[in-house]
């Protein structure tokens, strides 16, 4: 099981745009790549998006539920949650760091 | 008229290309997502750049589907040889405790057809039974995930 996201190779920006998604509920395939495409301006492949979900359900970070109408919404799980909250709190602290350097905040 | 057959045309050329390119994923990955991708896939345009993320999504699906057999089957095989050994040991150590001694040659003889017989067999039940617990691991697994 990958505790990183890198290790996830070229699916780990994907996967983390989904984990990004998911977290403000539950969504099928077509409504995430939306989400994304409004929240990242990233419209991800069908091929791609689903090479991340798998990976991600394999791992455990998100779980399927029912099907609705022949879309099956995921759902983030707690294990995903704690991942998506390292990720972005890395992403947040690098983000800081390289403003302070530039001299446009102070730490 | 010619406006409407050259929708419906192209609207099941379109189906066509999408479920022959979701059948280019391996089987066990389709069984799982295939309809809820083939779903997804109607709502794309047949372009060049959609065609070609899903078939870079199916290769890496077969590759994916190779790693976790690579992980498998040596883990098979080296199951399998150490219960062939743990019985052909038992098997021996039953020959000894009979009043045959199995030095002998002759005794040995004897024992060929049983050997032949049984260490076939408990090859077969050792395969079935780690390829069984396997499948029953690795689903167990993911319920246990997926409860967290």
């Amino acid at each position: 099981m990958a505790d990183n996201l890198d290790e996830m190779g070229r699916f780990a920006e994907p996967a983390l745009l989904i984990l990004t998604s998911l977290a403000s509920g539950s969504k099928h395939g077509y409504a995430m790549i939306k989400d994304i495409e409004q929240l990242s301006g990233t419209k991800l492949g069908p091929g791609t998006l689903y090479g991340a979900l798998a990976r991600l359900e394999q791992d455990g970070y998100i779980a399927p539920l029912p099907f609705e109408e022949r879309r099956r919404p995921y759902r983030l799980t707690e294990l995903g949650r704690t991942l998506l909250e390292k990720q972005l709190t890395n992403m947040q602290n690098f983000a800081l760091a390289g403003l302070a350097r530039l001299g446009l905040i102070r730490l | 008229m010619y406006q409407n057959s050259k929708v419906i045309f192209e609207g099941t050329l379109r189906r066509c290309c999408m479920k022959w390119l979701v059948r280019l994923y391996p089987r066990a990955w389709r069984r799982q997502y295939e309809e809820e991708f083939s779903r997804l896939l109607e709502e794309y345009d047949a372009s060049f750049i959609v065609i070609l993320d899903v078939v870079l999504g199916a290769g890496d699906a077969h590759y994916q589907q190779w790693q976790m057999r690579r992980w498998l089957w040596p883990n098979a095989l080296i199951i399998t040889i150490g219960v062939v050994l743990i019985a052909l040991g038992l098997i021996f150590a039953v020959a000894e405790s009979t009043p045959i001694p199995v030095v002998n040659a002759r005794s040995l003889q004897a024992l060929m057809p049983f050997l032949a017989l049984v260490i076939p067999v408990i090859s077969l039940i050792a395969m079935m039974l780690h390829l069984f617990l396997g499948i029953a691991g690795i689903k167990l697994l993911k319920e246990v995930r997926d409860s967290l």
